[in-house]
């Protein structure tokens, strides 16, 4: 067994990080981002002002502005797969309540 | 000193939570991961895309220089058309999907007929000269340089290119919004640590000014190009769970407040013109028209749009069924339309650069040949950081890169010399032109892939670029007596200048001392 001081001043080494399949990951990341964020965008359509010219215009504008943040966090995440299931599930329930105010709010 | 002695597989709990931390790899580092990944699988349609789009920003000023036998003063405006475009008219067929009638201007001083098919994408065209309505040859026209590397800023020769361009805009945007995270901290401090930097630490400090001086322009096109490159993706999603799956609802958000066209199956002749612009240049008196496009034109329920320009630049449209009234259904500009549009506009307009006359495309052009630094400056970083661990890979990419991104800017300059060197009696002219475009860029590409790349191959393939296309000016001289400093060349003046620049740029290249340091003869 080797011995070693407690004092030993060199810190220690940080772990190398990279994201795995980049190929199949980026593209997936991108794909559920990208509806993810349209989702999020219609959702402030349903809650916008009553002329929905405006919001749909905002939505236009703002959805490649969440996505940027979604992409991001997807590939920067310290368990990107997880992350992405949540992120699918989330997708899902904006969607849904999305559809809801909208449909609810505007029929 | 007090020293203790401990196993070095059994750390003390302090030490254990010091690893634990150090191993966790920072958000600063994540996200330079992520940026540096996805960056290097847009590295090469981005510039492409960049390179294009820089292009186009003089897409007007281009539409005359790649028409060289057709250079005339502009004509006065046109405000009677049908005793010109009369003859020619009655070519267009009863099936018709839609035509078009492009007014003169001073790029192009002619009028422009076009009528498309069902079913068929390529136009009929027929060129009408403004003053006495005599048909011109369409082959001296025939030439899309232009039109063709427009088409390629959005990738769209190729498969779903639109779509692919547009995820690649939505990519570029988050890298923007990782590389600003990343160096929050010195974005105005690193102007001032140029000095002593070599190989990757001077691309760096290139990549990342660059990056700081076009943050708008990354603004920018990040929105807009992921807006026009995701529509076939996004508009659906907005349809069905937004308006209930009603796309007229939705599309309606767009246009202006009045009922949609209705075609019956019944076909009429096409009615005079004149009276719907004698009409808009009533209601709008001090705008330029531009063009008229109109939908079925032989059908009962066909719908014109007549586009004009205002004299600040601002577009608007006049809406008749020319079937039906002389009265128009809408007559306003982008600003009188519905709020959609009101937003939006100054959005697109903000992506074309097209508000500010010559000074902002200029600037945008300025903007664009950083952006084209920025890229190229990163992949040469991708390239350096990867040679270690992945050296097989980097290299292909090296090449990917030097022989299809840089190599698209010697393919267009080839496709210069074929625009003016085919004469006009080749049958279907833009097509060959195209194709020696297309044949040169993939055969520069496979070439730099077969025999590798080095720097002294890319000063090759730059300073290619810049001879060939000063070359460009003097062949109009020799075929057409256009020389650059004859009054003939500056009947449009912005063709005057860009022959001027071409040849000033490969003068500047060839004397400026940076630019004649001696290459590392290093092959790969």
């Amino acid at each position: 067994m080797t011995t070693t001081l407690a004092t030993d001043p060199s810190p220690p080494k940080t772990k190398r990080w990279s994201i795995r399949w980049p190929g199949l990951f980026v593209p997936l990341a991108t794909v559920i981002s990208l509806i993810t964020s349209v989702n999020a965008a219609i959702l402030g359509i349903g809650l916008g002002p009553q002329n929905r010219g405006i919001g749909f215009a905002m939505a236009v504008i703002v959805f490649p502005i969440i996505c940027a943040f979604l992409l991001n966090y997807t590939l920067g995440n310290k368990r990107p797969w997880l992350f992405l299931l949540y992120q699918f599930c989330a997708c899902l329930l904006i969607a849904g309540l999305a559809w809801y105010v909208n449909n609810w709010r505007w029929s | 000193m007090k020293t203790e002695l401990v196993a070095e597989d059994e750390p003390s709990a302090q030490q254990s939570a010091k690893l634990s931390k150090a191993e966790t790899p920072s958000r600063n580092r994540r996200w330079f991961a992520a940026h540096s990944v996805s960056g290097g699988l847009i590295l090469i349609p981005l510039f492409i895309i960049i390179a294009t789009g820089t292009i186009t920003f003089f897409h007007k000023e281009l539409v005359a220089w790649q028409s060289p036998e057709l250079r005339r003063p502009a004509p006065e405006a046109v405000t009677e058309l049908d005793h010109l475009i009369g003859p020619a008219l009655s070519d267009v067929p009863e099936e018709a999907r839609s035509m078009r009638v492009n007014l003169p201007n001073q790029w192009l001083p002619m009028i422009k007929l076009e009528w498309w098919l069902e079913g068929e994408d390529e136009a009929y065209t027929r060129l009408i000269d403004p003053t006495d309505g005599t048909l011109l040859d369409e082959n001296k026209a025939s030439s899309r340089f232009a039109d063709h590397i427009y088409q390629w800023h959005f990738l769209n020769p190729l498969p779903m290119g639109l779509e692919i361009a547009g995820l690649i805009a939505l990519i570029w945007f988050s890298l923007t919004v990782s590389g600003v995270y990343m160096h929050r901290r010195k974005l105005w401090s690193q102007f001032g640590e140029w000095k002593n930097r070599k190989d990757r630490s001077l691309k760096s400090w290139i990549h990342t000014t660059t990056a700081t001086l076009t943050l708008p322009l990354h603004l920018i096109y990040g929105v807009t190009g992921a807006f026009f490159g995701l529509t076939k993706i996004a508009l659906p999603l907005f349809m069905f769970i937004g308006f209930g799956g009603d796309q007229e609802k939705m599309m309606s958000q767009f246009s202006p407040d009045v009922p949609q066209p209705e075609f019956t199956e019944a076909t009429v002749a096409i009615p005079p013109l004149d009276p719907f612009i004698a009409k808009t240049l009533e209601t709008k008196p001090d705008v330029r028209l531009l063009d008229l496009f109109i939908e079925k034109p032989h059908n009962e329920g066909a719908r014109m749009h007549m586009h004009f320009e205002g004299v600040n630049g601002g577009k608007g449209e006049a809406l008749y069924d020319i079937h039906k009234s002389q009265t128009p259904l809408f007559i306003g500009g982008m600003d009188e339309g519905p709020m959609a549009l009101q937003i939006l506009y100054p959005v697109i307009t903000l992506h074309f650069g097209n508000f500010g006359g010559v000074v902002v495309q200029v600037i945008y052009a300025i903007g664009g040949i950083l952006l084209a630094m920025l890229v190229y400056a990163a992949a040469r970083m991708w390239v350096m950081r990867k040679q270690k661990d992945m050296p097989r890979s980097a290299k292909i990419v090296e090449r990917l890169f030097d022989g299809f991104a840089l190599g698209i800017l010697p393919a267009i300059a080839i496709y210069a010399w074929a625009n003016r060197l085919l004469p006009s009696t080749v049958a279907s002219r833009s097509d060959v032109e195209i194709m020696i475009f297309h044949g040169s860029w993939i055969v520069i590409g496979l070439l730099i892939l077969a025999i590798g790349t080095s720097s002294l191959r890319r000063r090759i393939l730059m300073y290619g670029t810049v001879v060939m296309l000063a070359i460009v000016p003097f062949f109009d001289g020799l075929l057409l007596q256009h020389w650059p400093w004859s009054a003939a060349s500056w009947h449009v003046p912005s063709v005057g200048i860009i022959n001027i620049l071409l040849i000033l740029g490969a003068v500047v290249c060839f004397a400026f001392p940076p630019m004649r340091k001696k290459a590392r003869p290093r092959t790969r």
